[in-house]
């Protein structure tokens, strides 16, 4: 390692221990999983979950059934807390055919309040809502193939269900995490001149409103205010307390108008947004609405307001109807906008290359053997390597390069593999010989024995033998004789040595060394008196 | 199923790794226990191991868990447990990969972020702080990010790169020269 590798190590080092996890392991058994509000003040949400769970927690949370990977239904519920944490959770798969694929149904847990005027003063049960304001209003309505669609919206409690009846249809929907919330009723089979009540009530309030919208003749154009009539207070068994009006901005001695204006608009391919701006009341909501999705702002003490409507997962080609309502105004400004993304950037051209191979790396495991293989050809076709113990394929990449690594199992030692690497754009073929190496047979230890330690004869005779790598030649050597022996295929060896002319009493060493191996054994070997 | 997995076969990582805080678990199918044990030894590194890839912590957060949840849910696919470490690895860094994919073009569109100024501590002993290192080793390409992190952080020899990447150990060297030079510069410049 170099100066700079051990500093990245170092670097790297640090690096990591600056990063402190947080650790959930339930999160991994129960597939729920929390999210923070990243750096930006956005939140993102679980890829794995999918556009599902990321619609329902941007309306505030809840719950909404859909069709599994792979069969069955699933369920996923989402909440939030007021420091923005989103904790979205997916119950297990049934498989109950008949299940209604209905959306929105559980409240989602409050945040805590924030500081509201208190308007309301409910009846016990209901502390924990009773300081948000309710409110109805009529947004945009149009007549479509004999049905009335109509657009409400308001302000609730977070997570507070709020629904809208009618003897022609109902609906409901459950406020965001800032109370607001908003709704589509669609009334078919209105008879023409029916005046029509619809009653929006809320889940945690006894708070009621009351509309009438009358079904017109299908067809004016020059009429474009909305078919509908101020709200009126419920009547008689309504429940008590009536539903205060909001509260409403400071009145600026000269009011403004509420305009509406198109600003800049920009279609990528993932997102299509549309900037608004205009002019209200000072102080008072501006809500831009679309079915997917909705933005809301604030005059501001000018008069003037802007917002950025922002949209992810629209279809090309799709119109896009948006609504632009002010709390201080029954005007509704209405706008389709199409969904156009630019046109992706042309792929250059691939570079056609001649279909090359060359061998890669080579690497011999226990249970396979791997071989690369890497070369150029023409960009997006497939190169294959195939032989008897395996094959493998890749897809040349944009510049005409490419590399595989053919895997080959359960080849024995010291066989021959053939492999044939082609290309689907090329009728040239190569082939290519891979040798599996034998196993190495085990390492043969150099071991020595010697028969006697001492010996009345004269000369003296010894025997020597042990184990060798075979072929390895054993040297005996001491200054009363030596001799040489070479050890047989099956690295055995074993040799038998005169010494001559050694006194009697005299003790000598005898070595044994292998020319194949650094290590010698010594022996000792004393001539005794043969008459002692 | 008659599988063996020892947790303490695969040895800690560097830089944070805790070595033996969990339970050991020998001998055991029960993913749960498997899945806990993994947990608690691996969670901190692939947090960590997944920031270098992606340079951005909360991301990296998001992309080890749900490399847990695949291992979670193929826990009964794997043939070999002793392998899961690779596995583990290798899902971080795809995981990583598809999310800077998706990321990328959603970010070409978003203002920069503002770079955080470093700390007087940082300019005094002339560190290379935190962000730039995420963001000097997140710039490299996957296969150099991959093969340098987990030589120099993972301590992880070219043929178990080579092994781990499916790639040949010539590559792997390539990879790890091509992206130290490149981070010589990056943050040679800056020390």
């Amino acid at each position: 390692m170099n100066d700079f590798d051990t500093q990245l190590t170092a670097l790297l080092d640090d690096t990591a221990a600056q990063i402190d996890p947080r650790p959930n392991f339930d999160a991994v058994r129960s597939n729920t999983m929390t999210f923070r509000p990243d750096r930006r003040g956005g939140r993102r949400f679980p890829r794995s979950l999918g556009v599902a769970a990321a619609t329902i927690a941007l309306l505030g949370g809840g719950v909404a059934a859909f069709d599994a990977r792979g069969g069955g239904r699933q369920t996923v519920s989402t909440s939030s807390d007021p420091t923005g944490t989103v904790t979205v959770e997916t119950t297990p798969k049934t498989t109950v055919a008949d299940e209604e694929p209905v959306v929105d149904k559980a409240p989602m847990p409050v945040a805590d309040p924030v500081e509201t005027d208190k308007v309301h003063d409910d009846g016990p049960g209901d502390d924990a809502a009773v300081d948000f304001p309710r409110s109805a209003h009529l947004g945009a309505s149009e007549l479509t193939e004999g049905t009335m669609v109509q657009k409400l919206l308001g302000q609730a409690a977070p997570g507070e269900t709020i629904k809208a009846h009618s003897e022609f249809g109902s609906i409901y929907t459950v406020a965001d995490s800032d109370g607001k919330w908003k709704l589509v009723l669609r009334l078919t089979d209105v008879p023409v001149g029916t005046v029509v009540p619809v009653r929006v009530t809320f889940s945690r309030s006894p708070s009621v409103f009351e509309f009438e919208i009358e079904r017109h003749e299908p067809k004016v154009e020059e009429d474009p205010e909305p078919v509908v009539t101020t709200p009126k207070p419920a009547p008689e068994p309504v429940v008590e307390p009536k539903p205060q009006p909001q509260p409403k901005p400071p009145v600026e001695p000269t009011p403004v108008a509420f305009t509406v204006d198109l600003g800049w608009s920009y279609n990528d391919d993932v997102y299509m947004k549309q900037g608004f701006h205009g002019s209200a009341p000072v102080g008072s909501a501006v809500s831009v609405n679309s079915e997917w999705g909705a933005v809301h702002a604030t005059a501001d003490a000018k008069g003037n307001w802007e917002t950025l409507l922002k949209l992810t997962d629209v279809p090309d080609g799709t119109v896009v109807h948006v609504w632009v309502v002010s709390s201080a105004s029954d005007h509704v400004v209405e706008y389709d906008l199409v969904r156009d993304r630019p046109d992706p950037e042309p792929e250059p051209e691939p570079e056609a290359k001649p279909f090359k191979v060359e061998l890669g790396a080579f690497y011999d495991g226990d249970a396979y053997m791997k071989q690369g293989f890497h070369g150029t050809g023409t960009p997006g076709s497939t190169v294959r390597a195939s032989s008897d113990f395996g094959a493998a394929e890749t897809v040349i990449g944009p510049k005409g390069h490419w590399e595989l690594l053919l895997k080959m199992y359960d080849v024995p030692g010291g066989s021959s593999v053939g492999v044939l690497v082609t290309n689907s754009a090329s009728d040239a073929a190569h082939d290519f010989t891979v040798v599996r190496p034998e196993s190495e047979p085990e390492p043969i230890e150099f071991t020595a024995n010697a028969a006697l330690t001492e010996s009345d004869a004269d000369p003296m005779v010894n025997e020597y033998w042990g184990t060798a790598p075979a072929g390895a030649v054993i040297t005996i050597s001491s200054a009363y004789g030596d001799g040489q022996v070479t050890a047989n295929g099956d690295g055995v060896w074993d040799a038998r040595i005169e010494f001559a002319s050694v006194p009697v009493g005299e003790t000598f060493t005898v070595k044994v060394k292998s020319s194949k191996s650094g290590t010698f054994h010594s022996f000792s070997f004393t001539r005794v008196d043969a008459s002692s | 199923m008659n599988l063996v997995w020892t947790v303490d076969s695969s040895p800690p990582l560097p830089g944070g790794g805790e070595p033996d805080a969990s339970p050991a678990l020998h001998a055991t199918t029960d993913r749960d226990e498997g899945m806990r044990a993994l947990y608690a030894r691996r969670h901190a590194d692939m947090v960590r191991f997944a920031a270098f890839l992606t340079g951005d912590v909360t991301t990296a957060e998001d992309v080890a868990q749900e490399a847990f949840a695949r291992v979670f849910d193929a826990w009964d696919r794997i043939d070999d447990l002793e392998r899961i470490d690779a596995y583990l690895k290798s899902t971080v860094v795809n995981l990583a990969n598809g999310g800077r994919r998706k990321q990328g073009v959603a970010e070409r569109f978003t203002p920069p972020r503002l770079r955080l100024v470093p700390s007087a501590e940082e300019n005094a002993l002339g560190r290379v702080g935190r962000d730039d290192v995420l963001a000097a080793v997140a710039a490299l390409p996957l296969r150099q990010r991959a093969c340098v992190v987990m030589r120099y952080w993972m301590r992880m020899t070219e043929s178990e790169i080579a092994e781990s990447l499916e790639l040949s150990v010539g590559s792997v060297r390539t990879h790890v020269k091509r992206g130290t030079e490149t981070l010589r510069k990056q943050l040679g410049d800056q020390r």
